[in-house]
């Protein structure tokens, strides 16, 4: 398989034309003379998004583009943290497709808008004349990071694709302000919408994912909750199961087929109530999870290892939750250099999201601090 | 102390004992969490099926959730719905294969027949073998189970791993239980639909006067009930079967008809008046073979029957077998039986035909039917039409009274105790009416829960609303419905029409007394309610103009009005309230008291509160461009608006879009709010992204301090009633009654005194300052409010006295003017 080129740039310039067109002509510079054939960005919300858009687009003219608000990101061996700049990621040559598409009303009809974007995503890499396309595929998807149902996105991307295409991807953030997070689609800023890359591939493709947590004290039955609210957790109003109180943060590990665990990080509010970031429907069975930066470090090994399952991966794009950048504290940048340092020959571009996406058994595919990854 | 840190001590000796048996118990504890972890794992997950399966739902949308949840809680990355009849596997519906794909499944290595055979199993791919694939996932486990087991064919669920991961017996018993689960709701959701789209078309069969295009029909709607592939009718009279009339039998066998009925192989089922399936014709006798096309694999046949005896017999087939279950051919009996009703009266129009001598007793008979309601045998509305339009054209004094009577509730007794029961309470009720009505008076069942009574000779409205109050009465006692006791009562609305002159139409009284039922529903149910004319005409207009208030929006006669807020020191506009407007394309202006509850009963509220946000933020931003004030803009909120779960989601977005901070937007609640938890945190949501809430009509209804310790508010507004109250009114009916206000809503002015009024005006500052909340005084009309207002130390209020609400425009002229006196101002006081 020809290796796919790519190249990188970031900027923290002020002004956010300015600041687009400088990460767009460094990452451009890189590829040469290679033709371009994707971007991707990820930002801060510092900017005024249109016109980083623009000035993007003012380089890489109309070249498929995708991207989304973050808080922070990394690129060929920097890291920048929540709030300060743009990275931009360019893809040519190789063997790979790229179909980009996106589709809006994700708070009204997640499935639809998750099969909408499915189809016509499909749909934009086709080439005219051409009867069959690459045998194999995945999906790189970007949704809002802040209402919606993601999940239910991802159903309606696996109805269209069915199992086996693989669906990696983020939602949006935005310096962990929680106001309004954007997703980008050929040079528009789309808020309550999602963004997906349909990715066709010569060979097959795999999504990996780790979180590193380990579960602490006896299995629970979540007893009683609606939508993103737990009430009851055994019986017992569910704050109760949460011992340290000046923690704000907790994570709960629901039990999987295989006996692993599905991270959902939770918030305990001052008037006594559990809120999870991702919904857990009532009787799900979870474990409180516990975590220190060791145990997060682990896993990164793994998830590079298993990405880059050829060995002649070019780029690794991962998706890493806030929340580890949290746990990590002021070392967060070592876990991304560890993961350079892990995938020497690959180029690693990702960024901090609200959820990470990985879906490969079953239809779920929404995970909370965990690292995900696909490689190309 | 670890059992690392014990044993590092070294082994042997006490310690090392010690070390040894923590170890043991963190062994044994390591054992318990995780058969913990598993049981909780099944419970959760069978919990989780059972709650997908038990949730209403279509029978094709429950098969796809519960393949989608099966996907999820086993890991299965592909799960059908198969059948499989012993010599092949077919997939009727599939999680997991994409929409392109059309769904296939592989051929098993070592487990040829695990697939057709439809029987519980499991597979586990071969160590060495090529592994199968389907649908671009490569196939290492399988499990498969049957919906009905111990039949030869059948439905089951069929779910595929790329895993090399066995399905434990542990779960396949618990795939068992949701296979009879699903198998069990499925077929109750069947039986309901197919008896449903009975109800509502079987009574069509009876406008058929001849037998063929009757039986027809009759084929159409059973193959639309049934799914059948093809139908066809056989009659019978003396001894033999004839063929009448066959549906896309696409038949290959030669058939010759009549045929002597005990050569039928469905004839002895239907003498005992019971249906007749074979599951799979593959597996019948060869006998049952003759005349059925060979396609067909699944048969199932309902006899029409007279009196018990078998007139007619319906055929459906299907090319798969065990196609048609139980409830479905449960549901074609029904249909059979509305066959049997609608040939009898064919029958009997065919009879008249031939024979003139019958032609009287028949024509009466068709006519009774014809106007009469089959199962109470009573007047059906036809009849009662036309009694009332005799009466009205009749002369006589006396009034015509018409009362209309609906059942409260009788849908949940018919679903909770089935149709046959439902009936039998409809017989019950019309007899117990019955001996309501007088002689000369007619009662009529209008179908289903409705009944009417035509009273021809009335001397007023009260006359009526107490023979109203005897059908509430005579429904009173309990109903017995086999071992039930069931409690009905009514909702009865009242009218009398008048004769001669200018008379009333049947359809007018019909609409009216209609009306007046509705009323009486919506004031609680079990109530009579009678309209005299002028009341009937004003529900009438009340009802017109609600369907124009669902459109006002589109035709574009709302309009957003601007009230200004003021500095009660020097009259400075701070900011303006949005109020809306509607100029009715007949009536004209319609006041927003009759039209913002009308607006909040249909739900139109929450497009119009929307659309008035967005016009109002755009409009406040237009004016931030032109002047330099630092202004702010109300909007009102209806309760309606914030039962939208994504209420403040989309306020934000409005305000953002406009390209104002949040800050600049205060949304006004009224008291009369009830706080429920998604009321307060919708807005504290708002709050703590910076919109700011007021409250409205301060004071009025609940007065609740709690009120304002759970809302997040930051501005009170005083009602005008306590402002008008502030001063000695000119116009003495001002303090005693309804107070016609700026807004054009009225409202009960409370009696009180001026010192009393200025107490509580006192008393909300208080409140307010105490608690860091600003005050707006709404509807100050007169110089000496304001001054009252100064006084007691309110800073802020709108009223007559400086604006009355204007249009966008003319505010624009009110700013522009204040900028300039501003500049006139500045340059006067620089040259001085």
């Amino acid at each position: 398989v020809e290796r796919l080129k790519s190249g990188t740039g970031t900027s923290e310039l002020s002004d956010a034309w300015a600041a687009g067109r400088a990460a767009a002509t460094a990452g451009l510079e890189m590829l040469g003379d290679v033709l371009p054939r994707l971007v991707l960005v990820y930002t801060s919300v510092r900017y005024d998004l249109t016109e980083l858009l623009a000035g993007i687009r003012s380089v890489t003219g109309e070249t498929p583009s995708a991207g989304m608000t973050s808080s922070g990101h990394f690129a060929g061996n920097g890291v920048t943290g929540p709030g300060q700049g743009v990275a931009v990621l360019v893809l040519g040559g190789g063997e790979y497709r790229f179909g980009v598409a996106s589709a809006q009303g994700m708070l009204a009809e997640p499935e639809a808008v998750g099969a909408s974007l499915a189809r016509r995503a499909k749909a934009a890499a086709h080439r005219p004349g051409e009867s069959a396309g690459p045998a194999h595929a995945a999906m790189l998807l970007f949704t809002n990071g802040i209402g919606g149902d993601q999940q239910a996105v991802i159903t309606g991307i696996h109805r269209v694709f069915g199992a086996s295409v693989p669906v990696v991807g983020g939602a949006a953030a935005d310096d962990r302000k929680m106001l309004r997070t954007s997703v980008f689609c050929n040079g528009e800023v789309l808020n309550d919408a999602a963004v997906g890359i349909w990715i066709g591939s010569p060979r097959p493709l795999s999504v990996a994912s780790a979180h590193g947590w380990m579960p602490v004290g006896l299995p629970l039955l979540i007893t009683k909750s609606e939508g993103a609210v737990i009430h009851e957790i055994d019986g017992r109003p569910a704050v109760e199961v949460f011992n340290d109180p000046d923690q704000a943060i907790y994570s709960l590990g629901v039990i999987e087929p295989d006996g692993g665990h599905l991270l959902r990080a939770v918030v305990l509010t001052p008037n006594g109530s559990v809120i999870a970031f991702t919904p857990i429907p009532a009787f799900s069975a979870v474990q409180v999870m516990a975590a220190d930066p060791g145990m997060l470090m682990a896993v990164v090994d793994g998830v590079v290892a298993k990405s880059l399952s050829y060995g002649d991966e070019s780029v690794l794009l991962a998706f890493d939750c806030v929340g580890r950048m949290d746990t990590f504290g002021d070392d967060y940048p070592d876990e991304i250099y560890r993961m350079m340092k892990m995938a020497p020959e690959t180029c690693c571009f990702g960024c901090y999201t609200y959820g990470e996406f990985a879906r490969a058994k079953g239809v779920s595919g929404v995970h909370n601090a965990t690292l995900t990854a696909l490689a190309l | 102390v670890t059992a690392g840190a014990v044993g590092s001590q070294g082994p042997g000796g006490a310690d090392g004992a010690a070390a040894d048996e923590i170890r043991a118990v963190r062994a044994q504890l390591q054992l318990a969490t995780q058969a913990a972890q598993q049981a909780y794992r099944d419970s959760s997950r069978l919990i989780r099926l059972l709650a997908v399966i038990g949730e209403p739902a279509a029978p094709d949308v429950l098969i796809d959730r519960t393949l989608g949840a099966l996907s999820e809680v086993f890991y299965a990355d592909l799960t059908c719905l198969v059948y499989s009849d012993g010599d092949s596997c077919k997939i009727i519906t599939a999680r997991g294969f994409g929409e392109r794909e059309v769904p296939r499944l592989p051929v098993l290595p070592g487990a040829a027949d695990l697939l057709n055979q439809n029987r519980l199993a499991a597979w586990l791919c071969p160590d060495g073998d090529p592994v199968p694939e389907a649908a671009g996932v490569p196939i290492r486990s399988a499990a498969h189970i049957p919906l009905v087991e111990a039949t030869p064919a059948g439905e089951g669920l069929l779910l595929l791993r790329s895993d090399r991961t066995r399905f434990s017996p542990g779960e396949l018993q618990m795939l068992q239980s949701v296979a009879a689960r699903l198998r069990a709701t499925l077929e109750e959701g069947e039986r309901r639909e197919a008896i449903e789209r009975l109800a509502r078309t079987g009574h069509q069969l009876t406008r058929h006067l001849e037998i063929e295009p009757l039986l027809g029909e009759a084929l159409r709607l059973l193959r639309d009930m049934t799914g059948a592939e093809a139908a066809s009718a056989v009659t019978v009279e003396h001894g033999l079967a004839s063929l009448r009339v066959e549906v896309a039998a696409r038949s290959d066998v030669p058939g010759v008809w009549p045929v002597p009925t005990r050569e039928l192989l469905a004839w002895p089922s239907a003498l005992r008046g019971e249906s007749f399936v074979l599951d799979d014709m593959h597996t019948a006798p060869p006998n049952s073979l003759a005349r059925v096309p060979t396609w067909v694999r699944n048969l199932a046949c309902v006899p029409v029957l007279q009196d018990g005896t078998p007139i007619a017999l319906l055929y459906v087939g299907h090319s798969r077998p065990g196609f048609f279950s139980r409830s479905t051919i449960e549901a074609a009996a029904v249909l059979a039986g509305y066959v049997g009703a609608a040939l009898v009266n064919a029958r009997l129009y065919s009879a008249l035909v031939e024979s003139e001598s019958q032609l009287r007793l028949l024509t009466d008979e068709l006519r009774r039917r014809a106007t009469h309601d089959p199962l109470t045998g009573l007047a059906n509305r036809d009849l009662a039409r036309q009694l009332l339009d005799t009466s009205l054209a009749s002369d006589d004094a006396r009034l015509v009274g018409l009362l209309f009577c609906d059942l409260d509730k009788f849908k949940a007794i018919n679903d909770r105790l089935g149709h046959e029961a439902g009936d039998d309470l409809l017989c019950q009720v019309a007899a117990r009416l019955q001996s309501c009505v007088r002689p000369g008076d007619l009662l009529a069942r209008l179908g289903g829960d409705e009944f009417l009574i035509v009273l021809p000779k009335v001397i007023d409205l009260e006359e009526v609303t107490k023979i109203g109050h005897r059908v509430l009465a005579t429904l009173a006692e309990p109903f017995h419905l086999g071992e039930e006791r069931v409690q009905v009562a009514a909702s009865i609305g009242g009218v009398v029409g008048e004769r001669g002159a200018g008379r009333h139409q049947a359809v007018d009284l019909l609409r009216d007394a209609d009306a007046a039922m509705y009323a009486a529903k919506n004031r609680g149910r079990a109530r009579v309610e009678v309209f005299d004319r002028f009341t009937a005409q004003k529900a009438v207009d009340y009802l017109s103009l609600r369907e124009d208030m669902l459109t006002a929006l589109d035709r574009d006669e709302l309009e957003v009005h601007y009230q200004p807020i003021v500095d009660l020191l020097d009259e400075r506009v701070i900011g303006f309230e949005a109020l809306l407007r509607w100029n009715h394309h007949d009536l004209g202006s319609v006041s927003p008291a009759v039209f913002i509850p009308m607006a909040e009963e249909t739900g139109a509220i929450t497009e119009i509160g929307g659309w008035v946000l967005t016009e109002a933020c755009r409009q406040l931003a237009e004016w931030h461009r032109e002047f330099e004030a630092p202004l702010s803009i109300a909007v009102n909120v209806s309760p309606i608006q914030l039962l939208d779960p994504a209420f403040a989601e989309k306020c934000l977005r409005t305000i953002e879009e406009a390209g104002l901070r949040t800050g600049q937007v205060w949304l006004e609640v009224t008291e009369s709010v009830e706080v429920t938890d998604q009321l307060t945190e919708q807005l504290c949501q708002l709050r703590d992204l910076g919109v700011r809430v007021a409250m409205d009509d301060f004071g009025m209804s609940y007065s609740n301090l709690g009120y304002l310790k759970h809302l997040p508010v930051e501005r009170l507004k005083i009602d005008r009633t306590f402002v008008a109250g502030l001063v000695q009114a000119p116009d003495c009916s001002v303090r005693a009654g309804l107070i016609p206000s700026q807004d054009g809503r009225q409202r009960s002015a409370p009696r009180s005194g001026i010192g009393m009024d200025r107490g509580i005006v006192r008393a909300i500052l208080a409140i307010a300052e105490s608690a860091g909340m600003s005050v707006v005084a709404e509807g100050i009309e007169t110089e000496e409010q304001r001054r009252v207002l100064l006084d007691l130390g309110c800073r802020q209020g709108q009223g007559y006295l400086f604006a009355r609400p204007m249009t966008a425009s003319a505010a624009c002229c009110l700013l522009a003017e204040a900028d300039r006196l501003l500049v006139e101002a500045a340059e006067h006081a620089v040259g001085r």
